[in-house]
């Protein structure tokens, strides 16, 4: 029988390591993060009874002849299924201290509201580059952000205004419990 | 018993095999990249070159591999030619391990850019894995131009007479890379049964989560969210309500339509999803247990294809390259032989 070094034996510890122990790593911590992945697709529990939502990124004009409308990020030129995906795991953080896609501990309402005035401003700048999210951009005072409960048939039901981003001071304003 | 248990395991990783799938797994794979992965991220990354940075933010690999993220216009010319050139010199084995070197880590960037976006590419994961792995284990240069290369090169310097056919193949080698090819595999499947046992419990098994999905009602114009009924004012201050996940979208077919019609259906069907995930640490075994868990993989991935519109096409391939057919037509052959000679004569 063919017997190997000890050296090659070595070598192959080391390659099984790096690749086992990130994967092992991000099955038990739980995260994601490329390539490694704890797979939560769908293991999230959904019934009758789970509540379900949605986000509304309303545009807000400072004429008021011209309406609030909401933001379609299809029409700036990004996908909205990535976009919301990297705004709740990134932006906006999850309740669940185990989510996969983001959660931050110890979250305060000034860092939530420092993420937000990235993300919109980003928002903003991006509307710019598109020819039809110049529709968006021209005269936008600011922008809404909406929680939306979604009854059994997907149907708008309860509306929470989250807060709002201010074009000119480039801040968002958290004020949902602010009375 | 600890000498036993390291006898066993240095046998079972590197005692030398003759046959192995791993000259094929880098054509198949490699094959696929250059005509599916390749140009859709290729696409991809052409359309997020202007894109606001804002809205990204850049997994870890972005931050290591020496490349810039978003390219610019001659930048990504150049990169497109350079992996399209690599992708070529992996399927037919032209300086086999480097290629695979620098075609993974060219993947990997493009797999980490993606999910920069916020768009985490599961099948494209594994794949990524694997042919990056590749470029360091034993056997992934056979069947290759350089085995053809140097076989030539030792006919023209006299040397050791080997058939044309044998240098192609290659020696046989130690198959603990193989096995960590497996290992990554079922454990990405057992990972995604953890997952639902961690958020959901065996409550997942009730068949609710899959009709949900099932009748498309996660799919629409817009992308939705999950939270629990009560959550404490002091969890929920963002917003009142408290998001807990984000629901992945699925476009369901008539098939799954009709599907969700029957409860029972759907109860046997998500018990039979958390048995497969949980149960695949039994394809380690080998033998029968790695066939039967490997082929029942293969046909619960081609289910979610069918009833949902998602394709794990790179779980397929690994799957049907990691059962040993070979091993699994000679059984079926010695079964149906002792059948014959246990039959009563006519």
């Amino acid at each position: 029988m063919q017997t190997v070094s000890w050296g090659y034996k070595i070598y192959a510890g080391i390659v099984i390591g790096l690749f086992l122990i990130p994967e092992i790593t991000a099955v038990v911590l739980p995260l994601e993060n490329w390539p490694f992945t704890c797979a939560p697709m769908f293991a999230h529990y959904v019934g009758e009874g789970t509540a379900r939502y949605r986000f509304r990124f309303i545009a807000e004009y400072a004429k008021e002849s011209r309406p609030p409308r909401e933001i379609s990020i299809n029409d700036i030129g990004l996908r909205q299924i990535k976009v919301m995906r990297y705004f709740f795991g990134k932006v906006y953080g999850s309740i669940d201290p185990r989510a996969p896609w983001g959660h931050f501990p110890n979250d305060t309402q000034e860092a939530f509201e420092a993420r937000l005035s990235r993300f919109f401003h980003g928002l903003t700048l991006q509307m710019k580059k598109k020819k039809k999210g110049k529709k968006y951009a021209k005269g936008l005072k600011g922008i809404r952000l909406e929680v939306i409960r979604l009854d059994i048939q997907n149907r708008p039901g309860e509306v929470h205004t989250v807060g709002r981003y201010s074009v000119k001071e480039r801040r968002f304003a958290h004020g949902w419990g602010r009375r | 018993m600890r000498n036993r248990f390291l006898g066993v395991l240095d046998h079972a990783l590197f005692v030398p095999m003759a046959r192995h799938p791993l000259g094929l797994m880098r054509i198949v794979l490699a094959g696929y990249v250059l005509c599916w992965r390749l140009p859709r991220d290729l696409r991809i990354l052409w359309r997020v070159r202007n894109a606001t940075p804002e809205l990204m933010d850049p997994a870890f690999l972005l931050k290591i591999i020496p490349l810039p993220y978003p390219m610019g216009a001659e930048q990504f010319h150049i990169f497109s030619g350079v992996m399209t050139a690599l992708g070529v010199c992996v399927l037919v084995g032209l300086f086999t391990r480097a290629s695979l070197f620098f075609f993974g880590a060219g993947l990997l960037y493009l797999g980490a850019g993606e999910s920069s976006w916020g768009w985490f590419n599961h099948g494209n994961a594994l794949l990524d894995l694997v042919l990056f792995l590749m470029a360091w284990i034993p056997g992934t240069t056979a069947w290759s131009v350089d085995h053809v290369l140097l076989w030539g090169w030792r006919r023209n310097r006299g040397g050791p007479s080997e058939s044309f056919l044998s240098a192609l193949k290659g020696p046989p080698v130690p198959p603990w890379g193989l096995k960590l090819i497996l290992l990554l595999v079922v454990l990405i499947f057992f990972a995604a049964g953890v997952s639902k046992l961690r958020y959901s419990g065996l409550k997942w098994a009730d068949g609710e989560t899959l009709s949900f999905y099932l009748e498309g009602r996660s799919g629409g114009n817009f992308h939705q969210f999950a939270g629990p009924e009560n959550v404490p004012p002091e969890v929920a201050w963002r917003d009142g309500f408290g998001l807990e996940s984000h629901l992945y979208g699925s476009p369901s077919s008539p098939f799954a339509r009709r599907l969700v019609q029957n409860p029972r259906a759907l109860k046997i069907l998500s018990t039979l999803t958390l048995l497969l995930e949980l149960g695949m640490p039994l394809a380690l075994l080998g033998g029968w247990p790695q066939t039967i868990f490997l082929l029942g993989n293969i046909i619960f991935l081609l289910s979610i294809q069918s009833l949902m519109n998602i394709y794990f096409r790179p779980y397929v391939l690994l799957s049907l390259l990691l059962i040993d057919w070979r091993w699994y037509l000679e059984k079926i052959r010695d079964g149906v032989k002792k059948w014959r000679v246990g039959r009563p004569a006519p």
